[in-house]
C-alpha cells in the first residue's frame, strides 16, 4: 500500500470504477469484434482456472484466520476467515456442477451450477457486509470459533443438500439452455 | 428469480462498501481500500451475470476475470498488516 499511500481513497475508488468500466465500454462499442461466444471446452478450461484461483484464495483466507486466531485474537479475521471456508466450498461445488463437466453426485445442469453460484455470492456478500461491523476485539458468544464454524458448515451443508438432492424445491435459475456460470 | 437474487447480491455489496467506507473513516485504516475496490469490481461482475444474454460469451468471461481480480484484492486486504491497537 506504500505506493498508493499518497493518493486519496476517493481517487483510488474513482479510478477503480473508471478502469473497470473501460472493458464494458469497449465491448459495447465494438460488439462485432469483442462480444463473441466461446467454444464450450475452451470456456470450461478458462472457467476451471478462474474458479480454482478464487477457491484457493478463499481456503487460504480461512486457514490464516482460523489457525492464527490463538495468537492474533482477531475476531474480524476469524469471522471473515470462517465465512470464506463456506465461500470456497460453495465455489468448488459451483465449479464441479458446470454443465460441461461430468456429473457431480447428481446430474449437472446450468441451473445446478447457477444455484451454487448464487448461494456462494449471497453468502459472501452477506458475510462481507456483516464483517464491517465486527472488530478485532469484538466479544460476543456467536463470534466464537465453534459458533462460526458451525454456521459456515451448516449453511454449506444446507445449500449442498438442497441443490444436489432437492433442486425442484429451489427457484429455477437457468434462463438459457447452455449458460455456463 | 435469478436476476432478483443477483440484484440482491449487488445491493448487499453496495451496503458493504458503504459500511467499510465508514469504518475506514472511523479507524483510519487505509488498507480497507483494498476491500472497497474489490466490492466495486464484484458489483461489476454481478452486473455482467445479471445481464448476459447467451451462455459462454464475453460477459461471462469478463465476469469471471473480474471475480479473480476482486478475490486477489480481498486476499491482499486480508494479508495487510493489522493495527496493533484496538480499532
Amino acid at each position: 500500500m506504500k505506493r498508493l499511500g499518497q493518493i486519496s481513497p476517493r481517487t483510488i475508488l474513482a479510478g477503480t470504477f473508471a478502469v473497470f468500466l473501460l472493458p464494458v465500454v469497449m465491448v459495447g462499442l465494438f460488439p462485432a469484434q469483442l462480444d463473441t461466444v466461446i467454444e464450450k471446452s475452451t470456456y470450461l478450461v478458462f472457467h476451471n482456472v478462474a474458479e480454482f484461483f478464487s477457491i484457493m484464495v478463499s481456503l487460504s483466507v480461512f486457514s490464516m484466520g482460523w489457525f492464527t486466531f490463538e495468537q492474533s485474537r482477531d475476531r474480524h479475521a476469524l469471522f471473515l476467515g470462517t465465512a470464506f471456508l463456506a465461500v470456497g466450498l460453495l465455489d468448488f461445488m459451483h465449479t464441479m456442477s458446470n454443465a460441461a463437466m461430468p456429473a457431480f453426485i447428481s446430474p449437472n445442469s446450468t441451473n445446478k451450477s447457477t444455484q451454487f453460484w448464487l448461494a456462494a455470492r449471497l453468502f459472501d456478500s452477506t458475510a462481507l457486509l456483516a464483517s464491517a461491523f465486527v472488530y478485532p476485539e469484538s466479544k460476543t458468544r456467536w463470534l466464537s470459533k465453534k459458533a462460526l464454524l458451525t454456521s459456515a458448515l451448516t449453511a454449506t451443508g444446507l445449500a449442498f443438500t438442497g441443490i444436489v438432492f432437492f433442486p425442484s424445491y429451489l427457484p429455477a435459475t437457468a434462463r438459457g439452455s447452455d449458460s455456463p456460470h | 428469480m435469478k436476476r432478483s437474487l443477483e440484484f440482491l447480491v449487488i445491493l448487499l455489496l453496495f451496503f458493504a462498501a458503504v459500511a467499510y467506507w465508514k469504518r475506514m473513516a472511523r479507524t483510519g485504516n487505509r488498507d480497507l481500500i483494498l476491500y472497497l475496490a474489490a466490492f466495486i469490481i464484484c458489483i461489476y461482475s454481478e452486473t455482467f451475470f445479471a445481464s448476459y444474454k447467451t451462455g459462454f460469451d464475453t460477459y461471462n468471461v469478463l465476469g469471471h476475470i473480474y471475480k479473480v481480480i476482486a478475490f486477489y484484492l480481498i486476499y491482499r486486504g486480508y494479508l495487510s498488516p493489522r493495527p496493533t491497537v484496538p480499532t
